[in-house]
């Protein structure tokens, strides 16, 4: 498997989708080809930030107008 | 717990709930939308860009689901039923909104030139998420590299890697195949990786 092929499969290959065949072709072709070990490192370590990075809170004023809409809703039904 | 024992948790005590609510039970309901309503809240602000946008769609997004979870059958988990009606409120904003015409992230232009040939920031790359999560500065480059990617990639991005649903969940949601979820995830990871890189790059030039 050559580099350019192997760069459009690297996803699938950090999910574990990839077919058998396509992620021992990508294991193969990483024991010698130290820059795209490298580059899937890197296309990892993103994938992982972007997991780890911490969301922001819903704002307090959203949160009551929302849930004020949804009794307003919840009481309207019941009576 | 794994993740995916979690998430198989969370798809049971959501359809109790569902259960229950559909038995008369408003509180039910209430609590449906404390379980969700942050993960919706972080959608809807990353695809609308601000705070009013996100609020609306949110407020539209569970009281249409408030007059429809009745006629839910569980065919799906609610969470994917609950996803696909923010998408579609999602979609009727951008319809408003002045949004960027949508593009496409061409693989080609994602590829260095020759893998090969391009050299890894090591320093930066190998350290820890968390101790990169640490430095604000890293924290805005990725929150920005996020909002720069065109809504169609960032959807399925924030679906996926973000909330952590499934390939075939996203699928779903946004009535595509998973061949395209797949792509278009790809690309977005790509063009991520790309803007982290030239961070790296710049922060070691400096």
């Amino acid at each position: 498997m050559e580099c350019g092929e192997m760069f459009a499969q690297l996803s699938e290959y950090i999910d574990g989708e990839a077919d058998r065949d396509v992620r021992e072709a990508i294991e193969t072709h990483m024991e010698d080809c130290v820059r795209c070990e490298e580059f899937l490192l890197s296309l990892k370590k993103t994938v992982e930030l972007a997991r780890v990075a911490p969301k922001k809170p819903l704002p307090s004023r959203i949160k009551q107008a929302l849930h004020e809409a949804i009794r307003q809703c919840v009481h309207g039904q019941n009576t | 717990m794994s993740r995916d024992a979690r998430r198989d948790v969370d798809a049971r005590e959501d359809m109790a709930l569902v259960d229950r609510f559909k038995r008369g039970d408003g509180a039910a309901f209430e609590e449906l939308v404390s379980r969700y309503e942050g993960k919706l809240y972080n959608m809807g602000r990353r695809m609308c860009g601000h705070d009013e946008d996100a609020k609306e769609m949110l407020q539209e997004t569970f009281l249409a689901a408030y007059r429809s979870l009745k006629d839910f059958r569980g065919d799906s988990k609610f969470s994917v039923w609950l996803f696909k009606v923010a998408k579609n409120f999602c979609i009727k904003m951008k319809r408003k909104s002045v949004y960027a015409p949508e593009q496409e992230l061409s693989l080609d232009a994602l590829m260095p030139d020759r893998i090969d040939a391009e050299p890894m920031m090591r320093v930066d790359w190998h350290r820890t998420p968390a101790e990169q999560l640490l430095r604000k500065e890293l924290r805005g480059i990725l929150n920005e590299a996020i909002g720069a990617l065109p809504p169609d990639y960032r959807m399925v991005f924030l679906l996926r890697d973000t909330e952590g649903l499934e390939t075939a969940e996203v699928a779903e949601i946004l009535d595509i195949s998973q061949a395209a979820v797949k792509s278009r995830l790809h690309r977005a990871r790509l063009f991520l990786r790309k803007q982290l890189d030239q961070y790296f790059r710049e922060k070691k030039m400096g």
